[in-house]
């Protein structure tokens, strides 16, 4: 079912601006600002005053903690972009305290915008020109290419395999309440409370870790995919140590140690990434590195971003010329590593090589030049050349908001059972949850129940 | 080209479709013939002789509070009531009837021949009189013409029908009658997609061969129950059914004799519904199960013919005999009626709107099992809004359309013209997403003004809408106004109903809210009045399921954004851009006439979605400009 609900969005780029401001918009942007900006004498704001910027602070309202200090301005619908009600908090601009807001606005309600929503809106409420809104609607297609592109990744990613495991186990239980209250004289068992409430419960915990772990980034099996390459011994996994901070890859001076592709996921500037890294290619006859080369060219096949590795301590090979050659349409960054050493290599004649590719020159076992790269993958990724990852970017805040939202309908589940409500009711939550962990077109969750109904009871006369 | 008569509307059919259908339309003032195969067999029920249950009694509830006929006559007609999901929540309470399948056909025609708008009359429709792609009339078999200016196509399972039993199969309808062959083409002639579904039915046997001793009573309710809000039916005679089981010998039979059961041979080739699957269905589909349940049910008080519930079958008749006979209490049944299957042309729903008036013809409307649906209950229900429609489409009056949100009515007709069905396609509770709104308590609070407002509800119902509205408002009114504070004898009170005492003074509404506490219990205490027992319900369900009721009340305001966008009818989908080659077709093909509408339809995306909803901004500024 389409419904009419507020949105909100970070409007501003993420980087190192030096404010940001997080946009909602809808029928409940006034109570959301109500329960997380509070004013200087640290006070909730009863009645916000059209078009008047406050100081004071946005927190979050579960833990009464402090997030940032923050600017915030109502606009009432219709004098506003989208011709609804408006709230726009300013921060400053750092990326996680905006994430961190982001996240206090959805828990009170707002769902993550999708590209162009906004803009949508104001079309669609009479707003802005024809020739605006045909700019939009090149967003939602752009966005619904990259999705359809980018949708066998992100379907296979863990964070979403998991999300859909919940949602199947809630919906088998859905269609088991289903089943009684539709075919009272079949002989089925009607759920029993306590059975339902453990599941709800080992549900909600289940929830819990995945918006925990999705804090850290660490079992978020989403982001741009990042693919290290390089031949052996360049360097590359100690760059994906430098950059995790820990070692996660054996690092040894023997080319060929990584026989096999190692996956971590970091985030760099807000950014979340899945780095790769890759067996080193060269010409082998062993047969085990010979089966990581093949990984590693898959690995490049899927990848959003290549960070190509050279050693400036050694000669330029036909190695590195033939992997350079074989490199896809894709944005690429060529990291010159080991620049605390002896300079070998041809440093200009590459530059002639790779004029295409911008190149950062590092020392990964230093840890020098680390930033130089981080500003690289974020200058990137906001000029939009790794354009895809906006979409993974968001499909992760995406699933985030879903996680929330289902969550909440769960704990009314709950709370309903423990009231002695009857199963008809406590369904209305459940389908609420099912609906917000996933959104499938035009299907609603009702002709998924009945199927799963008629797939597990004999049912009828 | 001349006519022998005219009317208004024609209905084809009397079935359940048919008989709603023709009856709303005479009385909303249209001179109307209803036309049958046979005028001995108005209203039959072909099936099991049951009407209700849950989604299905709710839909039998909305007709009435519109001012249908069915909830009247099955009051009339019944030989038991059940009230089912008493121990669960109010949304899917639900009445459930055994009908006397005799007395069902007699009341529901008289109630046909008492309309004076109404004629009834037996004739085989053999085409259609198109005056380009709008109705003129129709033709009989006889080459009659017979002119009207709308046409309600109710033609149940009669369109090509063939009955299948065993190896043997032959054209017919239900229960022996004569089938439409001709019509069939003359609706593919004029452009309508068909399709083929099949249906089935048990065996009825000879009461008296029945050992009810070995089986289980199935007793109605001591309390009296009507489906009519405006029955005045106090007590009746009510008759048992009986719960038998199957048993391996009966599985047994049916797996040794599936090469020669016509689902499996091939012999059939209509898809069935997984709502009522036939016994060989569930002994394949599900071969864990040890047992199914097998109720007899009587067809009446003056037939010794009763219906084998849970065995519908199409397999050979020694086959059925020996299946009966191995259940326990069947050991000597003798069959007075085979089970049998039958295949039907139907058609493709999508080719219909809202208001169930095909999209490209002008005054021909379709309801029942034609656009494939199953069950008495749904083709009486689209039967009403079809009449409904034809009535208005000939006054020129503005069409009636029930919404999701109002009542099973929209969600069954919204279902079937938005989404198609590749079966038959039963309502369920499960398929409405405000369950807890579209209760079958308060069909006439939902609906009577609505059937009242177009002229069919009479005025009698609507007095008595009202009343209750009242006493209900009142009611909460008062009880909201009457606060009790914790002193010494509440307190007791409180304790004596064995809930936990008060620690403030808190309003009788709030204190009803407690799950065991009632009005009649706190009634006397606190000099409250007297209410019926329909208000008093009411009183309940609206206080102890607030929170609930509000929220779904939420959601329907979240949609109503969606629902009521319309989409221009002159609207190309081919030029909205940037949308998916199956939304494309999709959109193309169904034609939605909201963006709520077009949200449901499967394979349109919400990036779809806001593609079209941009799109048709354009539409209406680009007309702005011009104009």
């Amino acid at each position: 079912m389409m419904e009419a609900d507020t949105i909100a969005a970070i409007a501003t780029s993420v980087g190192h601006a030096g404010i940001g401001i997080v946009r909602v918009s809808g029928p409940a942007s006034n109570e959301i600002a109500r329960a997380v900006f509070r004013n200087s004498r640290q006070e909730k704001i009863a009645v916000f005053e059209p078009r008047r910027m406050i100081y004071g602070m946005v927190i979050n309202p579960q833990s009464e903690e402090k997030i940032d200090e923050a600017l915030c301005v109502f606009m009432p619908g219709p004098n506003s972009y989208t011709c609804e009600d408006v709230i726009e908090f300013q921060t400053h601009g750092g990326p996680l305290v905006l994430r961190q807001l982001l996240r206090v606005v959805i828990e009170q309600g707002a769902r993550v915008a999708q590209p162009g929503e906004f803009t949508q809106r104001a079309f669609l409420n009479g707003r802005i020109d024809l020739m605006q809104a045909e700019a939009v609607m090149g967003v939602i297609q752009a966005k619904t290419e990259a999705a359809l592109r980018n949708s066998t990744q992100l379907m296979n990613g863990e964070l979403s395999r998991r999300i859909r495991l919940h949602r199947q186990e809630l919906l088998n239980e859905l269609a088991h309440i289903e089943a009684s209250l539709d075919y009272p004289e079949d002989d089925i068992v009607s759920p029993e409370s306590g059975t339902l409430l453990l599941l709800l419960e080992q549900t909600v915990r289940g929830f819990d870790n995945l918006l925990a772990s999705s804090k850290t980034g660490k079992v978020l099996r989403e982001g741009l995919r990042t693919v290290i390459i390089g031949k052996p011994n360049v360097g590359k996994s100690t760059l994906l140590n430098a950059l995790l901070g820990e070692e996660r890859a054996l690092v040894t001076d023997i080319p060929g140690t990584t026989r096999d592709s190692i996956e971590e996921y970091i985030s760099i500037r807000g950014i979340p990434l899945q780095i790769i890294d890759t067996a080193g290619l060269r010409d082998s006859a062993d047969q085990v590195e010979l089966m990581g080369m093949q990984r590693t060219r898959a690995a490049i096949e899927s990848a959003g971003l290549i960070l190509l590795m050279i050693d400036a301590s050694a000669p330029i090979s036909e190695s590195d010329i033939s992997i350079l050659n074989d490199l896809p349409a894709i944005p690429v960054i060529v990291v010159v590593n080991k620049i605390d050493l002896p300079q070998l290599a041809d440093l200009a004649g590459w530059h002639d090589l790779t004029r295409k590719y911008p190149v950062v020159s590092l020392s990964a076992k230093e840890k020098a030049g680390l930033d130089k790269l981080e500003d690289m993958i974020e200058k990137l990724v906001f000029a939009n050349e790794a354009h895809l990852s906006i979409d993974v970017c968001l499909d992760n805040s995406r699933h985030i908001d879903c996680l929330i939202a289902a969550k909440s309908n769960l704990i009314a589940a709950m709370a309903a059972i423990a009231d002695g409500m009857p199963l008809d009711c406590v369904a209305i939550d459940l389908r609420a949850a099912i609906q917000s962990l996933g959104q499938i077109t035009g299907e609603t969750v009702s002709d998924e129940v009945v199927r799963e109904i008629f797939a597990k009871f004999c049912l009828g006369k | 080209m001349s006519f022998s008569s005219q009317y208004q509307v024609i209905v084809l059919g009397a079935g359940h479709a048919g008989c709603e259908a023709a009856l709303a339309s005479a009385r909303m003032g249209c001179s109307t013939l209803l036309v049958t195969l046979n005028l001995d067999n108005i209203a039959l029920m072909p099936c099991n002789p049951s009407v209700g249950g849950p989604a299905k009694g709710h839909l039998v509830r909305e007709i009435d509070a519109l001012g249908g006929e069915m909830a009247l006559v099955t009051d009339r007609a019944s030989l038991q009531m059940r009230m089912l999901n008493t121990a669960k929540g109010p949304a899917v309470h639900s009445l459930r009837a055994q009908a006397d399948k005799l007395v069902y056909q007699e009341m529901m025609r008289r109630s046909l021949y008492r309309e004076d708008k109404l004629e009834v009359r037996q004739l085989l429709v053999d085409g259609i009189v198109w005056e380009g792609s709008a109705i003129k009339g129709v033709i009989t078999e006889n080459g009659e013409r017979i002119a009207c200016e709308a046409l309600v196509l109710a033609t149940g399972t009669y369109l090509r029908g063939r009955v299948i039993i065993g190896d043997t199969s032959f054209a017919g309808g239900p229960c022996g009658q004569r089938s439409s062959v001709q019509l069939s083409d003359a609706l593919i002639q004029a452009g309508i997609r068909l399709r083929r579904f099949k249906t089935g039915t048990p065996a009825r046997i000879d009461g008296r061969s029945v050992d009810f001793a070995r089986m289980k009573i199935q007793p109605g309710d001591e309390t009296n129950h009507n489906f009519s809000f405006i029955s005045e039916i106090c007590q009746r005679e009510q008759l048992p059914c009986w719960l038998t089981y199957t048993n391996e010998m009966t599985h047994a039979t049916i797996r040794d004799n599936l090469h020669r059961a016509p689902l499996y041979t091939g012999n059939i080739e209509g898809t069935g519904p997984r709502y009522c699957p036939s016994i060989e269905v569930k002994i394949v589909n599900f071969p864990e199960k040890e047992t199914h349940q097998v109720f007899v049910e009587p067809e009446g008080r003056t037939t010794n013919e009763m219906y084998v519930q849970g065995l519908s079958t199409s397999l050979p008749i020694d086959v059925q005999l020996k299946m009966l006979r191995s259940i326990s209490g069947l050991e000597n049944a003798r069959v007075m009626r085979y089970g049998y299957a039958i295949e039907y042309d139907c058609i493709d729903p999508t080719q219909l709107e809202l208001t169930l008036a095909f999209k490209n013809f002008a005054g021909l409307f379709a309801a029942g099992q034609i656009n494939g649906s199953s069950g008495y209950e749904e083709a009486a229900a689209q039967g009403l809004i079809a009449g409904i429609n034809a009535a208005l489409f000939v006054q020129k009056r503005p069409p009636f359309v029930l919404t999701r949100a109002e009542a099973y009515i929209g969600v069954l007709i919204d279902d079937l013209v938005t989404k198609g069905t590749n079966e038959p396609y039963r309502i369920m509770t499960s398929r409405a997403e405000y369950r807890l709104l579209l209760r079958h308590d308060n069909a006439d609070l939902r609906l009577t003004k609505r059937g009242f407002d177009i002229g069919l509800a009479c005025n009698d119902r609507f007095a008595k809408v009202e009343q209750k509205f009242q006493a209900i408002a009142e009611t909460l009114e008062l009880l909201k106004k009457t606060i009790v504070t914790p002193v010494n004898d509440i307190q007791h009170f409180l304790r004596e109903l064995g809930t936990s005492e008060l620690r403030t003074g808190t309003s009788l509404f709030e204190l009803l809210k407690r799950p065991n506490i009632s009005y009649l219990a706190i009634k006397d205490r606190f000099g409250l009045p007297e209410l019926s027992s329909e208000v008093e319900a009411q009183i309940e369900i609206m206080i102890k399921y607030e929170g609930y009721i509000n929220k779904q009340v939420e959601q329907v305001q979240r949609a109503a954004s969606f629902e009521s966008r319309m989409i221009p009818k002159d609207i190309d989908f081919n030029s909205v851009s940037g949308i998916s080659k199956e939304a494309r077709q999709k959109l193309s093909s169904v034609r939605p006439g909201s963006i709520g509408q077009a949200s449901r339809i499967s394979g349109v995306s919400p990036a779809d979605i806001s593609l079209l909803l941009i799109y048709i901004e354009q539409m209406r500024r680009r007309k702005n400009d011009q104009a």
